[in-house]
């Protein structure tokens, strides 16, 4: 920023020369009084900003470093031997933004010890300042914690210097603690945790630091983490309530929180930026923000932007140290460290560094707690809650939004990989921009209305429990309302919002939307126009567990569809329709018509692709899946190969990682465990890198590498995933949804594997109660489900009961799944057991 | 200005600038100019290539060449301090602006300071940029202009400008305080020159 006119100069002056006699709240006040000019107002803030500035902050800051020309005067920062209060200057130790650091040590004989001694510049206080400084200085002095440096003592010398004896710690920054030592990434998060947990002590007595940075905070030999200058920065305030006013003060720009920059309240979350700075900082070797300097200053706006993911700055390219070096530094390699901040890491910083203080941890405590889940490999909250730098607008900010928008697109005709392209770009008016380019071969009116819609959910007060079913509410009431009976749009709206409530486990909202559009259509339209309507009926009924109703609708929907005199021959719609269909089938447990209508359906797909394309790939993919249902193993991995090669030729890597999940569960079926491991593995680190957080099929990549972790026996990480899974899905679902019972019977598995079968049992009951009425009493989850509940409940001792049920399984496995087998014999050995 | 200045017409020059005289003030300057520019040479002379430029010690000694051995009574060193601030600004600025276009020129480093404490690029660019800041001070508070002159320039504590200003030391002390942000404040905005 250019400086104001020579003629503004003077005045400029005049005011800051003013304000530099006066306290803080008084030159606030003062400054108030100038309101109306607000470059006047700008420049003397800037003015009092550099007077803050210690000379290395200030040639960082300026760009030019003046400090060496200037002659350091030497009264008004002590001579060794010099006595302040009971203390003898001994040597100096640093020389700071706001005086001079020395050892000193007790002269008045009373006992030995020895401190560091903090000399503050005469004049620094005003007097009616001294009295506040003298009290703060006390509440500090009863700050007692084992990693912050104590206050010993303060006042105020005979020739008007403040000073401070705090606890003389002797250890480096611990930045260079670290890397003097090539600590880890795991050391340096735990001397992390311990800061935090400290600066959570501080709090606790209502004592923020706000100025927390490397030469701060100090390790020691042992590896003991010791905080300094806690609360000084209140006391050189002289006192301010920073925590409660309003006061603009500036510490060191490269480490203040963007509300210390642009003058907003300092709360102990702003204690938690700077941790996460710090956190940065050890983590990836650079500094989040190095470019902070003059401009920032002058316009924090600046700082809006969210800042870049810590594995993102560690491969900035031509950046000092390299990635190498770095690297080497932790004791790792480039492309180990990049993945271990890659994710959580990455997550938890984020979090903390968030621009908006209320979109960060909420406490010193909830960033270890995460820093501690994350070193335990548990799920972090911080990916719960979403990625603040996908997060930057509001779309992305909230995932039950995001969710939405995603879901809208799809159902409205959409393509997958379109949305979470979108879903990616940062920039919300970007994703909109798709989403109505997706809906653009929709009627105008209908796009219009669901833009609108998403435009005004995201506009709406959006709390963080939100969950899309209640965006969706908000959403299908103003459907109702704002169009009318004859609006061409209307049953088309119904439609959409009708599959969006299906999907989110709403099935008999989804019912009424769904008749009623059909009955609309029925009046208007036939052929295949009127049986796209059915099909969307038809899967509310498969949610709602009505097979009869389902098969009876998508049989008409075929008949409709086959005699449209619009099309000839067989279809892609037909394909797909016997697609779900054979899906029915299966849950039915009627393994036949299954198979054989997921054949018709591929050859008909086949027939209609000149060469194999996307239908065939997923006829194919399909097939698989059919036969890993029946437990043929070899078979549906040739269909997954043969679909996987399809999709390949075509680089569709989207699809391929799909198949390349499914694979993982047909390996797992046959016993392959080091394959089944592998390919979850690159699927998840696939979805990971490419999908957004809470893209709808992550919660199924999740599922299945919780499954295959199970099967291996990492019961801690197979859960971990289930956990992860269920964060999504219960953004997504309704928790009476088959999808979440799957998860469920999968999580009570699990406990029984490992030993808790008083979690399992709850959890098993839950599971069948929905997948009952979802599915036929004889298919194979709701039977395995019914197993898992009785092994539960033998090592619970409540044999009879649990006899009494596996008797009943047992008359109702059936050949025709090979893995019945297994059941069978899991089944009589738990009938042995108990009988005994 | 010839070397040989007589000791009376320095005298002469300290009279008139007492009373008031820009002129006499402006050729006491100058002499003290000519004085330290001939130091700063046998100062660099007699050290080794890496030697650096101790500006505290060439006032010193000007001050001992001009005045003391040259037996002229300082009735009040602030005139002293005053001049010689000037005058060494001037051999800096000098030897700053004589650098930044040898380096313009031929494309080879300047020999005559050493690169610890002057050979960065940067520096002689600093010189010339506070040089223009302490003229921009000057348009509106002549102190703070001089105030930086003094420490800038001529490594003068606060005490020798509380001196040479016939105020306590505390005053001083608050005006470079005022004067520390207005130089860096105009400093931000002056782009180094690239070199």
């Amino acid at each position: 920023m250019n400086l104001p006119p020579p003629d503004r100069l003077a005045e400029v002056d005049a005011l800051f020369a003013e304000l530099l006699e006066l306290s803080i709240d008084e030159r606030d006040r003062r400054l108030a009084d100038h309101g109306h000019d607000p470059e006047l107002v700008r420049e003397v803030r800037t003015l009092l900003e550099y007077d803050q500035l210690d000379d290395t902050t200030m040639t960082s800051q300026v760009g030019w470093d003046t400090s060496r020309w200037l002659t350091v005067e030497p009264d008004d920062e002590g001579e060794a031997g010099e006595r302040i209060g009971a203390y003898r200057l001994i040597d100096r130790i640093a020389r700071g933004g706001m005086g001079v650091v020395w050892l000193g040590e007790r002269a008045d004989g009373a006992f030995e010890q020895r401190v560091a001694l903090k000399l503050l510049p005469s004049g620094f206080l005003s007097a009616s300042a001294v009295q506040r400084f003298e009290r703060e200085r006390q509440i500090l002095a009863h700050l007692n914690h084992d990693n912050i440096a104590r206050l010993l003592d303060g006042g105020v010398d005979p020739r008007g210097r403040p000073f401070l004896a705090m606890e003389l710690v002797d250890g480096s920054p611990i930045d260079v603690h670290c890397n003097d030592r090539s600590l880890p990434i795991e050391a340096r998060l735990r001397l992390l945790i311990s800061a935090a947990r400290a600066v959570q002590a501080a709090h606790g007595n209502l004592i923020v630091h706000c100025d927390l940075k490397p030469a701060n905070i100090l390790v020691t030999e042992e590896g003991v983490v010791k905080l300094l200058d806690f609360g000084v920065a209140e006391l050189v305030g002289a006192g301010e309530a920073v925590a409660m006013s309003g006061e603009h003060r500036l510490l060191t720009p490269q480490y203040a929180s963007p509300e210390s920059l642009s003058g907003r309240p300092l709360t102990t979350v702003s204690d938690v930026y700077q941790l996460g700075l710090l956190a940065f900082e050890l983590c990836c070797g650079r500094h989040s923000r190095p470019e902070t300097g003059v401009q920032e200053l002058l316009d924090p706006s600046r700082l809006e932007a969210a800042p870049t993911a810590p594995s993102l700055a560690l491969m900035a390219a031509d950046a000092e140290p390299s990635p190498v070096e770095i690297a080497s530094q932790r004791q790792t390699t480039v492309d180990r460290l990049r993945r271990r901040l890659t994710g959580d890491l990455d997550a938890i910083i984020l979090q903390a560094l968030a621009v908006a203080p209320e979109d960060r941890y909420r406490s010193a405590d909830d960033f270890a707690n995460d820093l501690e889940r994350f070193l335990d490999r548990r799920p972090v909250a911080a990916r719960r809650l979403g990625w603040p730098y996908r997060a930057r607008r509001l779309v992305q900010r909230h995932p039950a939004l995001a969710v939405l928008a995603a879901l809208l697109v799809l159902a409205a005709g959409g393509l997958v990989r379109q949305t979470s392209t979108a879903w990616e770009q940062r920039d919300r008016a970007e994703s909109e921009a798709q989403a109505s380019r997706a809906l653009a071969e929709k009627n105008q009116e209908v796009s219009d209305f669901l833009v609108k819609m998403l435009t005004d959910a995201s506009v709406a007060e959006v709390r963080e429990d939100l969950t899309v079913a209640e965006l969706l509410d908000r959403s299908a009431l103003r459907a109702g309302t704002e169009l009318s009976e004859e609006s061409a749009a209307r049953s088309e709206i119904e439609e959409i919002l009708g599959r969006v409530y299906n999907r989110v486990g709403r099935a008999e909202d989804a019912r009424l939307l769904l008749e009623d559009a059909l009955a609309r259509k029925r009046a208007e339209v036939g052929g295949a126009e009127l049986a796209d309507t059915i099909l969307r009926l038809a899967e509310v009924h498969i949610s709602l567990g009505n097979h009869q109703q389902v098969k009876r609708l998508l049989h008409e929907a075929i008949e409709l569809q086959r005699g449209d005199p619009s099309q000839s021959g067989e279809t892609a719609q037909i394909a797909s329709t016997l697609s779900l269909l054979s899906y029915v089938h299966g849950m039915l447990g009627e393994l036949e018509p299954m198979l054989a209508l997921r054949r018709e359906s591929l050859a008909i797909r086949q027939k209609l692709e000149a060469a194999p394309g996307t239908s065939t790939a997923q006829g194919l993919n399909d097939l698989c899946f059919a036969y890993k249902d029946i437990g043929d193993y070899e078979v549906a991995e040739d269909f997954c190969r043969q679909a996987m090669g399809i999709w390949r030729a075509q680089n569709n890597t989207d699809a391929e990682i799909g198949t390349l999940g499914n694979l993982s569960l047909v390996e797992l079926g046959s016993g392959k465990l080091d394959e089944a491991d592998r390919h979850s593995k690159e699927t998840l680190d696939w979805m990971i890198e490419n999908l957004p957080r809470t893209h709808p099929r992550a919660a199924g990549f999740y599922t299945n590498r919780g499954e295959i972790l199970a099967a291996r026996g990492a019961y801690g990480a197979a859960g971990a995933a289930f956990e992860e899974a269920r964060e999504l899905l219960a953004l997504i679902y309704s928790p009476d949804h088959r999808a979440v019972a799957r998860l469920d019977y999968l999580e009570a598995r699990l406990w029984v594997q490992s030993g808790f079968p008083e979690l399992a049992e709850p959890q098993a009951r839950r599971a069948l109660e929905v997948l009952r009425r979802t599915h036929d009493e004889n298919q194979h989850l709701v039977l395995q489900a019914r197993i898992v509940l009785a092994q539960a409940m033998v090592a619970l001792g409540e044999w009879e009961q649990a006899m009494a049920d596996l008797r009943e399984v047992e008359s109702r496995l059936r050949v025709g799944r090979s893995d019945n087998e297994m059941w069978l014999r899991r089944c009589r050995a738990l009938l042995a057991q108990t009988g005994s | 200005m010839t070397d040989a200045v007589e000791p009376g017409e320095i005298t002469q020059l300290l009279h008139a600038h007492e009373a008031g005289s820009q002129e006499a003030f402006d050729s006491l300057v100058d002499i003290a100019y000519q004085q330290l520019k001939r130091l700063a040479r046998q100062q660099l002379r007699r050290a080794r290539p890496s030697a650096t430029l101790d500006t505290v010690a060439l006032v010193h000694e000007a001050y001992l060449k001009l005045f003391s051995e040259s037996g002229v009574e300082w009735e009040n060193r602030s005139h002293f301090y005053a001049v010689m601030a000037r005058a060494m600004r001037f051999v800096v600025v000098d030897n700053a602006r004589r650098n930044s276009a040898q380096k313009r020129g031929d494309g080879h480093r300047p020999a005559t300071l050493d690169p610890e404490r002057l050979g960065v690029d940067r520096d002689d660019d600093l010189t010339l940029a506070v040089d223009d800041a302490i003229r921009q001070l000057e348009t509106f508070d002549g102190r703070l202009a001089y105030v930086v002159e003094c420490r800038f320039f001529a490594g003068m504590t606060e005490t020798e400008i509380a001196e040479s200003l016939g105020v306590t030391t505390r005053t001083v002390q608050r005006e470079w305080r005022r004067a520390r942000a207005w130089l860096h404040r105009i400093l931000a905005v002056a782009t180094p020159v690239d070199t």
